[in-house]
Parts: C-alpha cells; sequence; structure tokens
C-alpha cells in the first residue's frame, strides 16, 4: 500500500513486534526542492522569509509573464520583520528583466476563430492591455463622460486628464495636444539616477508664440524650451516631479505606446513589424549639466544608477516620435505614433500568409494564401530568433492538421517573414481572403513519397 | 472645514466599500481590474501548490480584501502627497478628488496587493519543511532563471554560472547508496527519520522560537510534511519548456550528471545494472515529498 504518509512500502510489517507506526525515512524529490529552494532564496531559517518568498514568487511569476508597465518603478516594495533587530522595515527589491507583453495561451479560440482576441483583447483601438498600462485613469475618465460605453479611441480630454499616467522609467513614450492645437511630443523619465525628464515637443509657430503664464520649476527657475538645432524640435530637461506639470501647461496628454517587438503594422496591403530603435536620443542633449547622478548610497535608488541594464535603455519610439518598422531586412520605415495608432493590428487579429511560406515548417494546402491568426512568440521561441531587427518574424497561430486528416486539430504557433503576409482588410487582401484556407495539413516528409517500395516477403524466392 | 466636506466623504465611501468587494470593482479602472483578473487566473491555474490548501478556498477573497486595502493605501499616500504639494487646503482636496476619482488603484498599487495576497496565502508550512530539508541536504540556492533554463531549451554547459553548483550537489545526491543517513533512487533522496516524532523533538526549541508552533505540538510538524507530500510543483504548462519539468532522467541527461561519472564505472567495459525502482516511486513519481512508515 502506497500512501502519501502512514503507508507500509518498504519492510513488511512484523506481527510478532510492536505494529505502532513511525516515520522512517521521507523521500524528496531534488528538481523539486531545487525549484522551492530557488524561490524561497537564501535566508535563514525564520518564518520572516514568508515575505520574502511571496515577493520571489510574485516577481517569478512577473517574470515570466508580465511586462515591466505592471511594475513601472522598476521595484517591488514588501515589508519584512527584521529579527536581528526587531523591527519591521520595508524593503525594496529591484524586479528583473521582463516579457515585452503579456503572455498568452496558444489556444485563444476567439483569435482563431473570429480574430478577435478573447484572452487580453484590444482595449483601445488596437491596442491592447500592454499598449494602455499608464493610461488607466485616462480610461476611466474617458469612460465616464462617455457614459459608461467603451472608449474606441484615444484623443486628449481638455485640461484635465485624470491622475499622472504611470510611466516606466526610461522609456519614451508619445504625447499629445489637445485636439486641433497641433503640438505634438514625446516624453521619457531619465533612465539613471539623474531624477530628471527629457520633454520633447513640437507645435505651431503660432501656438509657440501664445502667451502662458510661467510655470516654476523651481525656487527662481522657471520652464523654458529650448531649441533643437536643425529641427522644429523643443526640449526642456525638467526635475522629474515636474513632468507632469510641464505636460499639463502645455494641455498635453501622454498616448498609448507600443513598447514590444512583433507588433504588427499594416499600410495597405503591406504588413510591418516593429522593432526597436537602435539610439533613440539626440546626441547634441546633455544632461548631466543640471541633473548628476545622485549617490546616495542609503538609498536603493542608487543601486538603479548608471550601472542600469541595458535592457533598460531599448526605446521602441525616438524622441521624435516615430516607431521604426520593417517590410523586410534593410528595408524599414519610420512612422509617427499617431499613423502607427491607425495602423496597429489587433492581437489574434486576421492575416493572410503565403502557402510557400509554410513549407519549411511541414505544411501545405492546396491554396495560395492561409488565414491565420496574429500571435506574439512565446518564451522559448524567440531564443530561436536573433534580437538584431532584421531578422524579425511574425508570429502567427494556425490550425494545423496530420497529413491524413486524421487526429486532432493541433493549434501551432510559427513565424513568417514580413513580406509573406497580406492584410485582409486591404482590397488585395479581400480578394484573397474568401479563397484562403483555414488550416493547413502536414506534408509528406521529403524522400518518403518517392521512396521505391520494398518488395513483399519472399518475392525473390518466388521468382526462383 | 475643506477636509471635512471635500475628502473625508470620499474617504468613507471607500472605507465603506472595503468589505463589498464585488461593489469595489466598478470603482477600479478597467485596465487595473483586467490586469488583476488575469494574474488572478495565472496563478490560480499554475501556482496552487506554493499556497496552503485551507488557505487557498478563500483565494478570490484574499485578492480582493488586499485590493481595497490597497485603495485604501493609494487614498492616503495620494491624499499625504496633494497636501505636501498644493498651495492650499482647498487645491489638495480637489486634487485628491480628481485623482481618487479616475484611479483609486494605481498599476503598481495593483501589483503590491498582489504581492501581498500571496505573501498572506504562501504555504508557511511548506517553507519550514523546506528549510529544514535545504538544512540536511545543504541545498544551494539557484536563482530561478537558471533552473527554467536547465528544465529548458537554452543550451547548458561549463562556464555557465551556478553550473559547477547544481553539478557538483546533484552528483553529491546520486553518489548516496542504499543504507547511508541518505539515500538516493531515481531522483529522490531519502532523509531518515525526517518527520518523525524523534526529529520533531530534536527540532523543538527551532519550532518554538523561529516558528512560533507551541510546545509539544508534534500534530503541527507532522501536518506539514503530510501536506507537503502530495504537494507537486509542475509549471510546464507556464513556462514553455520542452518536455516535463519533472523528468528527473531527463534533467540529469541536460546537465550531464551520471552514475557512471562518480564511480569509475566508465573503465569497466560492462556498467552496473541500475537498481530496481522502488514500488513507491511509481505512484509517487513528480511529488514533492512523501514519507515512508516503518514498523519499528
Amino acid at each position: 500500500m502506497n500512501s502519501a504518509i502512514g503507508n507500509t512500502a518498504g519492510a513488511s510489517p512484523n506481527a510478532n513486534q510492536n505494529l505502532r507506526p513511525g516515520i522512517s525515512k521521507s523521500w524528496v524529490s531534488l528538481i523539486q526542492h531545487l525549484l522551492v529552494t530557488s524561490i524561497q532564496g537564501d535566508h535563514d531559517l525564520h518564518s520572516d522569509n514568508i515575505f520574502t518568498f511571496g515577493a520571489s514568487l510574485t516577481e517569478f511569476i512577473l517574470n515570466r509573464c508580465a511586462p515591466i508597465q505592471c511594475t513601472p518603478s522598476r521595484s517591488l516594495i514588501y515589508e519584512s520583520f527584521v529579527h536581528t533587530d526587531n523591527d519591521v522595515l520595508p524593503l525594496r527589491s529591484r524586479v528583473g528583466a521582463r516579457p515585452e507583453y503579456f503572455v498568452r495561451s496558444i489556444n485563444d479560440s476567439g483569435a482563431i476563430n473570429n480574430g478577435c482576441s478573447t484572452e487580453l483583447p484590444a482595449v483601445l483601438g488596437a491596442h491592447p492591455l500592454e499598449d494602455i498600462m499608464h493610461l488607466g485613469s485616462w480610461l476611466q475618465l474617458a469612460t465616464i463622460l462617455n457614459q459608461g460605453s467603451k472608449v474606441r479611441n484615444f484623443r486628449t480630454l481638455p485640461t484635465y486628464n485624470g491622475r499622472p499616467p504611470e510611466l516606466v522609467r526610461g522609456r519614451t513614450y508619445p504625447a499629445l495636444g489637445m485636439p486641433g492645437s497641433g503640438i505634438r511630443g514625446t516624453v521619457c523619465l531619465h533612465p539613471q539616477n539623474r531624477l530628471c525628464a527629457l520633454i520633447m515637443l513640437t507645435m505651431p509657430d503660432e501656438v509657440a508664440a501664445a502667451p502662458r503664464p510661467p510655470l516654476v520649476l523651481r525656487e527662481g527657475m522657471n520652464l523654458e524650451l529650448q531649441d533643437l538645432e536643425g529641427t522644429i524640435w523643443y526640449y526642456a530637461i525638467v526635475p522629474v516631479d515636474k513632468w507632469w506639470a510641464v505636460l499639463q501647461h502645455f494641455n498635453v496628454m501622454v498616448a498609448p505606446l507600443v513598447a514590444r517587438r512583433y507588433a504588427v503594422y499594416a499600410r495597405g496591403e503591406t504588413v510591418l513589424v516593429s522593432a526597436a530603435h537602435a539610439s533613440a536620443f539626440p546626441r547634441s542633449i546633455s544632461f548631466s549639466d543640471q541633473f548628476p547622478v545622485t549617490e546616495d548610497a542609503s538609498d536603493d535608488e542608487g543601486a538603479m544608477g548608471d550601472d542600469a541594464d541595458q535592457d533598460d535603455n531599448v526605446q521602441y519610439l525616438d524622441s521624435m516620435g516615430r516607431y521604426v518598422a520593417f517590410l523586410k531586412k534593410d528595408e524599414s520605415l519610420l512612422m509617427d505614433f499617431e499613423d502607427a495608432h491607425e495602423a496597429l493590428v489587433p492581437v489574434g487579429g486576421f492575416l493572410l500568409v503565403k502557402t510557400s511560406a509554410l513549407q519549411a515548417f511541414g505544411l501545405g494546402c492546396n491554396r495560395d494564401w492561409v488565414r491565420v491568426s496574429l500571435r506574439y512568440p512565446d518564451e522559448g521561441e524567440i531564443d530561436n530568433t536573433t534580437t538584431e531587427n532584421e531578422y524579425l518574424h511574425i508570429y502567427f497561430a494556425i490550425k494545423t492538421r496530420d497529413r491524413n486528416n486524421a487526429g486532432p486539430m493541433k493549434i501551432r504557433v510559427l513565424h513568417a517573414k514580413a513580406e509573406d503576409f497580406l492584410h485582409p482588410d486591404s482590397a488585395g487582401g479581400q480578394q484573397h481572403m474568401h479563397r484562403a484556407a483555414t488550416e493547413v495539413f502536414a506534408m509528406p516528409m521529403a524522400g518518403v513519397m518517392h521512396q521505391q517500395p520494398l518488395p513483399p516477403p519472399g518475392e525473390e524466392n518466388m521468382e526462383e | 472645514m475643506a477636509w471635512s466636506l471635500c475628502v473625508l466623504p470620499m474617504f468613507a465611501r471607500q472605507l465603506a466599500l472595503l468589505n463589498k468587494t464585488g461593489q469595489v470593482d466598478f470603482e477600479i479602472n478597467y485596465v487595473c481590474r483586467t490586469y488583476a483578473e488575469w494574474i488572478r487566473n495565472i496563478i490560480a491555474q499554475f501556482f496552487q501548490s506554493f499556497f496552503g490548501g485551507t488557505l487557498f478556498l478563500s483565494y478570490d477573497r484574499v485578492i480582493a480584501g488586499f485590493m481595497t486595502r490597497q485603495i485604501a493605501t493609494t487614498f492616503m499616500t495620494t491624499t499625504a502627497r496633494h497636501l505636501c504639494t498644493a498651495s492650499s487646503v482647498t487645491d489638495a482636496n480637489t486634487k485628491i478628488l480628481l485623482d481618487m476619482e479616475s484611479a483609486p488603484l494605481t498599476v503598481q498599487s495593483c501589483t503590491l496587493a498582489i504581492n501581498n495576497a500571496l505573501t498572506h496565502l504562501a504555504d508557511t508550512n511548506l517553507i519550514m519543511i523546506n528549510q529544514l530539508i535545504r538544512d540536511r541536504l545543504n541545498t544551494p540556492v539557484l536563482p530561478p532563471e537558471f533552473l527554467v533554463e536547465v528544465f529548458g531549451s537554452a543550451p547548458i554547459g561549463l562556464g555557465m554560472r551556478y553550473f559547477d553548483v547544481l553539478f557538483g550537489w546533484l552528483g553529491q545526491m546520486m553518489q548516496f547508496r542504499q543504507g547511508g543517513e541518505v539515500e538516493y533512487s531515481t531522483g529522490y533522496v531519502s532523509i531518515n527519520k525526517f518527520g518523525s516524532l524523534q526529529d520533531y523533538q530534536a527540532k523543538e526549541g527551532f519550532f518554538e522560537s523561529y516558528f512560533g508552533v507551541s510546545k509539544n505540538n508534534y500534530y503541527t510538524y507532522s501536518t506539514a510534511v503530510r501536506e507537503c507530500a502530495a504537494k507537486t510543483f509542475d509549471l510546464s504548462g507556464f513556462i514553455n519548456m520542452e518536455g516535463n519539468m519533472n523528468d528527473f532522467q531527463r534533467f540529469v541527461g541536460r546537465l550531464g550528471v551520471g552514475h557512471d561519472s562518480f564511480n569509475g564505472d566508465r573503465a569497466q567495459p560492462v556498467a552496473t545494472p541500475p537498481p530496481p525502482v522502488h514500488p513507491a516511486f511509481e505512484t509517487y513519481r513528480s511529488t514533492y515529498l512523501f514519507t515512508q512508515n516503518q514498523v519499528y
């Protein structure tokens, strides 16, 4: 008999001896023990490590499936009882690397059947949740003003936009002025510990010349926009606690941000895939003059100084509000964020892919185009590609069946080059859409079909 | 006066909603609600084993409870911030109302609420038992990222950080033969007397002083061991890993640890056949722990 406890596996009970059961040995799974130990962390044997266990577990989960927007301060605060001093102290742990998007299950039936993701679907236009995590308060306010109905598109609200957006430090966000004002720009909280923000704006001359009350940034220091030489842009480097005041001063609101690779934009029939900028900041702007790196060793923030991870400085939007999107290797274009907002394809949305692009996966069908559903790569799949922009692929979910149409249908996540896709909403796409296949079959393996059949057993003997 | 008229009613309203967690939902903005709901589902689906069975029955209430607590905390911090920075109390009150109206909970607060909820639900028995096992086996503490790499498909090899530590420890575990203090069999090691009354008595002082277990309470300890016995931590559905992370053969295969390497059997033409698998392992493969009783 085997049970978790109280079993008699091992030596058989001896009727002549005392039958009182006792524990002789416990067996521990090494794999499971290693995993729990790793999450528990390196702590003394003490009940206070429940706090650190909870924090580590949260971090472990988020680390695998949620983008950094969920922890915009890039740190997590939790309380811990420090038994050596008998004191409850707030502890801050820095968050680790995060995926660029929320991880979704492969079998999203809504996406594969209807082209509308049922799992974290598009919230604002084609923007999924990860693009507008910083806009929760704006969305709530817009919903209230919309009398409770869903907000379909982003627009700035005159003069008041709710609680300040929760920006991730070191990431450039787009900013938009009131409708008709012509003001647009970007805002970026400095990635390192300089406690400042870079705000860049462009606006028509008459708007720039309009009189505004002075905005005090510090005692004796008013806001003054600087000209960026050779461009139509103004910029200001402001204390980090004043960035929102500056944006409000110009009635500017932070817009949705597509901070992820593998997002797809459709321009006519063409489909492009988003990438990161190699360098996103104008070299002529120097932060160090006014805002030196804060060096306070007693503060955990000090640990996030100039040695911040390289990943922290990856930008998806440059300081002039443009995304970079690739059609093929060495062929990319810069897209203004307003255009990208319109061109974005929602996660789960339909695309058409050439059947020939699926041959590498051993899949095919008798149609030229196959209807697939846009997805993001799973964690393990990104390892197979490089992070270099020119090798970016579009990932999609596709229905597959076995060669002989036996067995259950499977949904697989595959990838292909952007140039092999067609956007179904375009004129050309609509022509192919109704004739496109919705599932593909496993093709016979090379060589198997043309293999000479073996003679039936005993044939040689018959000839003899 | 301004405080009383403007902010206090709102404060009272939020507090009144604290226990009616279902009604708080509509106050929380869509982003926070969706995020919290999504992460709640992920945790319920893949991480139940890390929580106490009884505690987890009230999982939804705990999450909602910590959310509402976090609303109160956010409210207090918002109030403090505006009172510090605004030019007048009236101005501060207006800003507090505006902020709380659009976002009584921020995304960062949501994450903290989830963190607090998970901490509350964490299986303390598991933590205690695992600490004791770690003490016995001298287990290295490796970052979860490294372990996930080992479970997954990324190349593993010499020169990787932590590789030597894991390789050495695992090799040591696998050397334990039958009859010793620690015994190895198919991915499991045995610890003598672990979970027994005798074992409890040896650690009673420690339980009492560090875990708050009252004296002469063997029942608490044996219950902890029993609860851990049924647990399985299988994250293969959550993290993209080729094969099953519970497959020990694959695990050691990727690391290159094997019996032969440690016994000098390589020189022998015929390797010693592996010992027969204990019948107990047929049933309890991949559980965290199980105990075997024997008659004294």
